[in-house]
């Protein structure tokens, strides 16, 4: 790097500098650079807009199969503390309209490498979940993300029958986390040997969201089947 | 530069008449080892037998020629390199393929070893060097077992071991093969997990009794599971003043302790300290591969640290990691910081008062 | 830096950040970006293109303004200039493609801090027109392009065995029985990838020196 002098001398500026011009210098430069960041931002704003929900719908669509439209909704459902907590949520719709079923988002912290996000589908009339599928994961490539490249595992959630209590809404019988090979009910997850702590914080994942979310969805179904007028 | 090409061999003192060198001690390690292999050989089979070669003749290989490029007389004949592959071949799983140990070879010699300038210059045990690169890169191989005295072990070996060149292991042939071995025999199956991954991702844990940890009829890496056989072997080493015998007494000594306050304090969740002693690496660990010359601090009041630093980031790493196994790393670790273990532990010069801060 | 005692010929300035001052192998600068965003070419290709991108309109924009920003206040003023351009990346790539933001992370806001960058921008643009500037953003801007992809195409060719993964371009290389190293794709094969070609570039540089001396001494 240069000296000191050698900088000096090359800045054409020798005389101290007052305030007033080093205030007006970063001040213009600032108004010059936000004017361009707005710009950039409206020009952008559309297109950032239509990929992320072209993001969420393809992962709705691939989750819930023969749905053509989808619209958000909202429920409220106690959190792991008894809170209320609001969450979002899907509801897929066929062509002639009708609810086919919903994709909810579930996740959890517990994975090899943090947070693990995944979405579901879930089917109300059949009472069925329809698939699985990895939104986010860190976890290690070539073990802990066969998660969403294993077929096996990913075949533990396809149609997988979860039965709902009539009285309290709640699954019969919660997902499990068994050893490979050991599965003997549908709600049972098979985990992927090696991958052991990713297939379990997957499974956890739904187990909790089941849980938490099919009682307040079963009592939305009315509202969720006029949605789509 | 050889002593031979010197006529006169001028040292400042002491003057220490004995003939043990370099190649003495690691003769020495390379002997105390042997037996060890093989027992590895009689408990898993031609597998391992072909395993240890085959690591054995990568890391040898990979320093001749190393040596060679670098016009340098060859350094394979001081030992260590072999001590290098076959601690390598001992801590990898029985069922291994072929090339992927030595890929582990190649790698942890001409990384860990020649390119820090050979012996005596290396930061990092190059076996652990080359066994964690094998763990990181291949997570699947490395972790599948096999179980001890499977029938039939001498006259087959395990599918995965002849995997072609670079080509994946297909783990479900072993699972396979373990599963026909049993079935020909008419023996039920003993699961091939670790006592380790069984305490660990059981559901519920399971506890394998110490007893059985301790004679080495458990799935485990190669080498590492004939506690008894290894304690008896680093005796002799420490019997013949070849290893510092502080290293793996300071890391035992600390994982017991920490593995005895946390069973002390649930045990349920918590495995017995002697379960923890005898599982996994920790015994071969200690005496094999923590205690490298090169690699350790040299300060009477270091090893200890760094024997105790081991030992607490191996349970650390049992008890709260995502892998069952911590002792590879924690040597690591421990070679890692032991440069700071000489720096801070410097003992006074004699005669040389400590200077105060304010005058420095 | 010698090369500010006297004033370089235009294609040095171009040339030099390319190989003799290459900013990740010689100067090793920028490391973090290089450690951490090389597991695929697409990453490499995307961030170079942003760096240099960055790189050139801020070095114009400084070289531009270098009479008239008090020298109490450049850094300020440069980093205000530097982060402006990070940020219209940051929106443009958005807009081309999420995946590939996500796969960038937060390394595309933190070519901001990038010492190339703000290093050219204080050493070079501050001190030339704004012709060399630019001729001398686009170097340093190619050398690491080429540096990003020198790692990225061993780490994933290794780690994947792919060139141009995630692309509707990708290339199988070595068929669908090859095992992949992941350790490649993670960061410590950054540091090893790093490591070793830093080394080998080293090794070519001196005996391309020698040669020449050798032949200048004949």
């Amino acid at each position: 790097m240069t000296t000191a002098n050698h900088a000096a001398a090359q800045i054409p500026t020798p005389q101290p500098t007052g305030s007033l011009a080093m205030i007006g210098t970063l001040a213009g430069i600032a108004f010059v650079s936000g004017v361009l960041l707005a710009l950039v931002y409206e020009g952008t704003y559309d297109r950032i807009q239509q990929n992320q929900q072209a993001r969420t719908r393809a992962a709705v669509l691939d989750i819930l199969p023969g749905v053509v439209s989808q619209q958000v909704f909202e429920a409220s459902a106690p959190g792991p503390d008894g809170q209320p907590v609001t969450q979002e949520f899907f509801a897929g719709y066929d062509a002639s309209g009708a609810l086919v079923g919903v994709a909810i988002e579930a996740s959890d912290s517990g994975g090899y490498g943090g947070e693990i996000r995944v979405i579901y589908g879930y089917l109300p009339d059949k009472q069925e979940i329809t698939g699985m599928k990895v939104l986010l994961s860190r976890e290690t490539p070539g073990l802990g993300d066969r998660i969403s490249t294993d077929a096996a595992f990913q075949a533990n959630f396809a149609g997988m029958q979860l039965a709902l209590d009539p009285d309290s809404k709640q699954p019969v019988h919660s997902l499990t986390y068994v050893k490979p090979g050991e599965a003997d009910k549908p709600t049972d997850v098979e985990g992927i040997s090696g991958a052991t702590i990713s297939s379990q914080a997957v499974t956890r994942a739904v187990r909790a969201s089941t849980e938490r979310m099919l009682p307040v969805v079963h009592d939305m179904l009315d509202e969720l089947r006029r949605g789509s007028q | 530069m050889t002593a031979e090409e010197r006529p006169l061999k001028l040292t400042s003192s002491p003057h220490i008449k004995q003939s043990e060198d370099v190649r003495d001690i690691m003769f020495n390690v390379t002997m105390a080892l042997i037996p060890i292999a093989l027992f590895s050989v009689w408990l898993f089979g031609l597998s391992a037998l072909l395993l240890l070669l085959t690591a054995t003749a990568a890391c040898v290989l990979t320093e001749h020629i190393f040596c060679v490029i670098a016009k340098k007389p060859t350094t394979v004949k001081d030992w260590s390199v072999i001590i290098t592959g076959l601690i390598l071949g001992l801590t990898l799983p029985p069922g291994t393929p072929l090339w992927m140990a030595a890929l582990g070879g190649v790698f942890g010699v001409a990384v860990a070893k020649t390119l820090f300038g050979g012996i005596g210059y290396n930061c990092f045990n190059p076996a652990l060097v080359g066994r964690a690169f094998l763990q990181i890169a291949f997570p699947v191989a490395i972790t599948t077992w096999m179980p001890p005295m499977l029938p039939g072990r001498f006259t087959s070996v395990i599918p995965s071991t002849l995997t072609f060149p670079f080509a994946k292991m297909d783990a479900d042939a072993v699972y396979a093969y373990i599963h026909r071995a049993y079935a020909m025999a008419g023996i039920d199956g003993v699961s091939g997990a670790t006592p380790l991954s069984a305490w660990k991702f059981g559901e519920p844990p399971q506890f394998e009794p110490s007893a059985r940890l301790f004679s080495g009829m458990i799935s485990g890496s190669t080498g590492e599971t004939a506690t008894w056989l290894i304690i008896l072997c680093g005796l002799y080493l420490i019997w013949r003043g070849m290893m510092n015998w502080r290293i793996p007494a300071g890391m035992l000594l600390s994982a017991f302790l920490l593995s005895g306050a946390f069973w002390l304090g649930d045990r349920v969740a918590y495995p017995n300290p002697f379960f923890m002693l005898f599982s996994g690496g920790l015994v071969f660990g200690a005496l094999f591969m923590a205690s490298d010359m090169v690699a350790s601090p040299m300060t009477s009041s270091g090893v200890w640290l760094y024997g105790a630093f081991i030992g607490i980031v191996t349970i650390i790493i049992r008890i709260f990691g995502a892998l069952p196994e911590g002792v590879m790393f924690a040597i690591l670790l421990g070679n890692a910081v032991s440069p700071l273990i000489n720096e801070i532990t410097q003992p006074r010069v004699y005669g040389v008062v400590k200077k105060r801060r304010a005058e420095s | 830096m010698s090369t500010q005692e006297n004033t370089p010929r235009t294609l040095d300035v171009f040339l030099r950040g390319l190989w003799e001052e290459n900013p990740v192998f010689v100067m090793l600068l920028g490391m973090c970006p290089v450690l951490a965003v090389t597991n695929k070419v697409i990453n490499c290709f995307a961030m170079g293109v942003s760096a240099t991108f960055v790189l050139v309109m801020s070095s114009l924009i400084v070289s531009l303004l270098r009479n008239y920003i008090p020298k109490q206040v450049r850094i300020a003023s440069y980093i205000v200039i530097i982060a402006t351009f990070v940020t219209i990346v940051d929106y443009a790539i958005q807009a081309i493609s999420l995946d590939l933001y996500d796969s960038l992370g937060a390394f595309i806001q933190l070519i901001v801090v990038n010492c190339i960058i703000l290093g050219r921008a204080e050493a070079f643009a501050s001190r030339n027109t704004p012709p060399k500037a630019v001729l001398d953003a686009i170097g340093m801007g190619i050398g690491f392009t080429f540096a990003l992809l020198c790692l990225g195409v061993v780490r994933e060719a290794l780690g994947n065995g792919t060139l141009l993964m995630d692309t509707p371009w990708e290339i199988s290389l070595f068929g669908p029985r090859f095992a992949p190293w992941s350790v490649m794709i993670l960061p410590p094969g950054g540091f090893f990838v790093l490591g070793l070609q830093i080394l080998f570039f080293n090794w070519l540089r001196k005996k391309l020196q020698r040669r020449k001396t050798a032949a200048e001494q004949a």
